[in-house]
């Protein structure tokens, strides 16, 4: 055997390999092959020392939650194909208190292909929720899988959840299972209406169906089909484009930057709100954030550019990224309420401290709730 | 491979704690990994943590009698390192070597790690796994999805290419001294 053909041979002893006897024997006879065995030796060696010299002595902790997964999965059924998990139910308790005054929150990611039923419901009080249920993919069947839409407001008192499902199709017929339960909290809503049967209605797109809920009053629904899930909502149902009308403030997928640390991302929620509202995002750990077009006692200005919010807070560079322009003016408020969290006593839960959670509501009434100390 | 089977099943039932002494396990070896790739500690602990949060919020891909969990883990963050390079430079996409930008970069002061960042990227990889992880031909064979006969041809390949730019590095050097 020649030198270049051991050569393979002896990469191989390195590595702990058996080698052919006729390679074995003529490492172990060749001068050239034998300090090209300690040469490969060497640089692995040499390696190995460079990687110890290298080798960084501290692991950044991390948490490793399931959050914000849940909070996206949440906000992305919430108003778009939603199974109503009981835990999402109690993240969104805040954002219930907040539906009082013409709450504007709506989100529909593109979660399954295919044609979609968008539902426009409009209710007392002149307000208005859309959501939408996948057309190609329902199930028929009555099981809790069956993905729904819906939406919580206030009952006065109570809360009231009202969902959404398409139990079967006849031609241009849908089958809606509805579900609506007044309960004293959010949570007991969850666990009840988890337990209802569907009541059925027929719906024809084009058409309006009146269903009397018990604690909202008369509902009229009306929706069209699209040959799409939408992946924006919003409950003005002549303004589904990119530009925000006059006054609204719109804040889609947002994920916020503290110079190049990310300090929270929720993917996949939205909030839109309108007049003299706000938006707001809690965090477990970080409190919540609240932005409004208006001057806020406490708040940093900061500037819109488009689809982000750069400002200053504490000596540090912030900047908010969105998916979708936020809002037509120059400047908007931040309030930072490091201290905030949810409670009872402002429409959450207890459990929701767990989890992230944005939405919509009036700054008077966000405002209003004293954040809640350690 | 049975453990890495029972490790992967609490991964993907969301075991955190399960997770997190992987992540522990494992960082670090993955992140010194990364900068052979990427060049600098704060992009290879970036890439590093971009890795591990992908196999958190999505965990499937891994099949255990294909591999072991550590092959699939610098699988991906081999893949990561490939689009961080993308997101850098865009321009250079068809790009395999970045060895000028990592020499730039360089914070060891030593002949090796030097003449390593010259070597392409899949000889880089193979060098760094075989001879600092003491990963196996199938773990290898895995990370750069290569068959495993493959893999010794390869290492042969990248071991002479050092050794040439070692010697080559070693003689510029005595003759300049």
């Amino acid at each position: 055997m020649k030198c270049d053909e051991a050569a393979e041979f002896i990469s191989a002893l390195c590595d702990g390999e058996r080698i052919p006897r006729e390679a074995a024997e003529h490492v172990g006879t060749c001068g050239a092959c034998r300090a090209r065995l300690t040469e490969y030796a060497e640089m692995g060696a040499e390696l190995r020392r460079v990687a110890s010299l290298d080798a960084a002595d501290e692991l950044r902790p991390v948490a490793w939650r399931r959050e914000k997964k849940i909070s996206s999965s949440w906000w992305q059924k919430g108003w778009g194909t939603m199974r109503i998990p009981k835990i999402a139910f109690a993240s969104m308790l805040v954002v219930i208190v907040a539906l009082g005054s013409g709450f504007a929150m709506l989100k529909a990611r593109p979660l399954t292909p295919g044609k979609a039923l968008v539902l426009t419901i409009n209710y007392p009080q002149k307000s208005l929720m859309r959501c939408s249920l996948s057309i190609s993919n329902f199930k028929v069947s009555r099981d809790d899988s069956v993905p729904s839409c819906g939406f919580f407001t206030n009952a006065n008192p109570g809360v009231v959840g009202v969902f959404f499902r398409i139990l079967t199709t006849d031609g241009e017929r849908f089958e809606l299972g509805v579900r609506a339960k007044v309960a004293p909290t959010a949570d007991s809503v969850s666990e009840e209406v988890e337990n209802l049967p569907d009541t059925p209605y027929w719906f024809e797109p084009g058409e309006k169906l009146e269903i009397a809920f018990p604690g909202l009053g008369p509902v009229t629904v009306t929706g069209e089909v699209l040959d799409h899930m939408p992946s924006l909502l919003t409950s003005n149902s002549n303004n589904a484009g990119l530009d925000p009308e006059e006054g609204e403030l719109r804040v889609v997928s947002p994920a916020l930057l503290r110079g190049k640390e990310l300090v929270f991302d929720l993917e996949g929620a939205s909030a839109t709100y309108h007049a003299d509202g706000c938006v707001f995002f809690y965090t477990p750990g970080r409190g919540r954030y609240v932005l409004s077009l208006s001057p806020v006692e406490g708040a940093v200005q900061g500037e819109i550019r488009q689809s982000r919010i750069h400002f200053e807070m504490d000596r540090e560079s912030y900047v908010l990224l969105t998916g979708a322009p936020i809002a037509r003016n120059d400047h908007i408020w931040i309030l930072h309420q490091p201290d905030y969290r949810p409670s009872h006593e402002s429409g959450a839960s207890v459990d929701s401290d767990t989890y992230p959670f944005m939405g919509g509501a009036d700054l008077g009434h966000i405002l209003g709730q004293a954040p809640a100390k350690d | 491979m049975a453990d890495d089977h029972a490790l992967w099943e609490l991964i993907r039932t969301r075991d955190a704690s399960a997770f997190d002494s992987f992540y522990r396990e494992n960082a670090l070896r993955l992140q010194a990994f990364l900068r052979q790739l990427v060049g600098s500690r704060q992009a290879a602990e970036d890439v590093m943590q971009e890795t591990f949060a992908q196999m958190w919020q999505r965990p499937n891909g891994f099949e255990p009698n294909r591999g072991t969990l550590r092959g699939y883990l610098y699988g991906i963050g081999r893949k990561r390192a490939a689009e961080w390079w993308r997101k850098q430079r865009p321009q250079n996409s068809g790009s395999e070597n970045h060895a000028d930008e990592c020499v730039a970069k360089t914070e060891i002061d030593s002949m090796v790690a030097d003449v390593l960042r010259r070597l392409p990227e899949e000889q880089r990889t193979l060098l760094w796994l075989r001879e600092v992880e003491g990963q196996s031909y199938a773990e290898l064979a895995q990370i750069l999805e290569i068959p495993v006969g493959t893999v010794r041809s390869r290492l042969f390949a990248a071991r002479e290419q050092l050794r040439s730019i070692w010697k080559g590095s070693e003689q510029g050097g005595k003759e300049g001294a």
